[in-house]
């Protein structure tokens, strides 16, 4: 990734801050949409490089059972995308909806973690025979 | 005149009977006497036999040892590769986490991933010790009646009444001990030290850190307990033997008129003789535990390495809690190798000790 191109990931976020500012006073529902484009635009253009940085993670997912390296990306995918929504609801003003934003991605990454959970029970019952 | 010739020679005959039976009697048993089935289940199962390795090259010997080698230590290195891998990843996955909040979630994955792939190795561990250490009771089953015969016969009698007494007691003992209750409580340290590590409570990991002391602690003064024990006792026999052998021997020379000194001269050429088969079969009882000891020292002594490596690796990658459990691990490979080390050198140390004692003091 170049100067550049982090140079206009820059540009994007102070555009979206600027405009979503000037509209607050007069439509806080165009302020957040336009809060939300942003993101949605940021997300979209790190996808790639993303990507490519999980193709590269992959090649050492052969030394560890295939669970363990998709748990984990899962898990990190499950808290960017949490937190950006409870990021957004909190610029709203709905702290309270964040929270629960927050609360479902905890529970979801709990969720994709259980079958290794439930691999440590049964070593447990193993190592206290 | 006469009569007292026929006497002396009627006396010599039955000395010479006497040191002949106790020479070669056990053989004549040996060959009538069975072994029972599970020791001769041991001896009977060596990985190659004399033959093969009498016709094996050198160039065959030494692919034949690297084998058993990179098969014994090469499994370690790649739980250590494993290891730094899911480290690897985790840290990468905590790099798209955004805040502290979202990192412990991600580092409870971490935490449950490292405990998983450290377990089949150290519970293995745990096995092959308990293993080991039964078999080394039952070659001392079968070993220890054998080299009290040959005490016996070099006069240590208390000597070997300690050894076939107090020595295959405690050795005993102590088999029991490490298999029936210190092993389970390194099987319950691992999983307590795991639970800590999931779960990021404090108490949890004082009280882990707490029963390694209390176990290293209870080692160390078993060891010691059981050191000056066997040693107070080797030498008290051994000075028991040596006064009974000087007074017979001062009971023979005086008794015996004319030859008694010929006899004295005679029995005690027998007794050093006598002496070099009990000292050559200790070290051969010590080489043979020596040769089972050393592989499975060594594979402790790397596991621990390797999981103490893991534990610094995690904590560089930022990952503590996953460090934290890592040494745990050591932590348990460590007890396991304590234990091994103890009772190895309990065995062996006892054995060194019977053979050094009473080498002097029969007639000189």
């Amino acid at each position: 990734m170049s100067a550049a191109q982090i140079g206009a990931v820059a540009g994007v976020a102070i555009v979206t801050v600027v405009l979503a500012v000037l509209l607050r006073p007069y439509s806080p529902v165009y302020a957040l949409l336009a809060s939300l484009a942003g993101t949605v635009v940021l997300l979209a253009w790190m996808l790639p490089y993303a990507a490519q940085a999980l193709e590269w993670l992959e090649n050492f997912s052969v030394y560890l059972l295939r669970e363990e390296f998709i748990c984990l990306i899962r898990a990190a995918g499950i808290a960017l995308v949490a937190q950006t929504a409870q990021d957004l609801c909190k610029d709203a003003g709905m702290t309270a909806m964040g929270a629960k934003v927050e609360l479902a991605g905890r529970c979801m990454i709990l969720l994709s973690a259980l079958p290794m959970l439930q691999r440590v029970v049964d070593v447990w019952s193993r190592l206290l025979q | 005149m006469r009569r007292k010739r026929f006497r002396l020679c009627r006396l010599l005959a039955m000395v010479l009977l006497v040191a002949a039976g106790i020479v070669f009697c056990p053989a004549v048993y040996a060959e009538e006497m069975d072994t029972p089935p599970q020791i001769q289940e041991y001896l009977d199962e060596p990985e190659i036999s004399a033959e093969e390795f009498s016709s094996m090259s050198l160039p065959e010997l030494i692919a034949a040892l690297w084998k058993t080698v990179s098969g014994e230590f090469l499994a370690p290195f790649r739980l250590l590769g494993q290891i730094g891998a899911l480290l690897l990843l985790a840290s990468a996955a905590l790099t798209f986490a955004p805040s502290d909040g979202w990192r412990q979630c991600i580092e409870l994955i971490a935490v449950a991933g490292c405990f998983l792939l450290s377990a089949d190795g150290t519970l293995e561990l745990v096995g092959q010790v308990s293993a080991a250490i039964s078999d080394w009771r039952l070659y001392l089953a079968s070993f220890l009646p054998i080299f009290a015969g040959v005490m016996v016969s070099c006069g240590q009698s208390a000597g070997a009444l300690v050894c076939t007494g107090l020595f295959f007691s405690m050795a005993s003992l102590s088999a029991q001990l490490i298999c029936s209750v210190a092993m389970p409580l390194v099987r319950a340290y691992l999983a307590l030290n795991s639970a800590a590590g999931i779960s990021g409570v404090p108490p949890l990991q004082e009280a882990t850190q707490g029963l390694t002391r209390c176990v290293r602690s209870l080692l160390r003064g078993v060891s010691v307990g059981f050191a000056a024990v066997l040693g107070l006792q080797n030498t008290l026999a051994a000075q028991s033997d040596n006064l009974a052998m000087r007074a017979g021997g001062a009971v023979l020379s005086s008794s015996i008129p004319v030859v008694g000194a010929a006899a004295q001269d005679a029995m005690a050429s027998v007794l050093a003789g006598l002496r070099v088969v009990k000292g050559s079969l200790g070290f051969a009882a010590i080489a043979v535990l020596a040769a089972a000891f050393l592989p499975l020292f060594a594979r402790c002594l790397v596991m621990r390495l390797v999981l103490a490596a893991g534990g610094l690796l995690a904590k560089a990658f930022g990952l503590p809690r996953s460090g934290a459990v890592l040494e745990g691990a050591a932590e348990g490979a460590g007890l396991c190798l304590s234990f091994l080390v103890f009772f190895f050198m309990l065995v062996v140390l006892s054995t060194a000790l019977m053979i050094a004692t009473g080498t002097g003091g029969l007639f000189g």
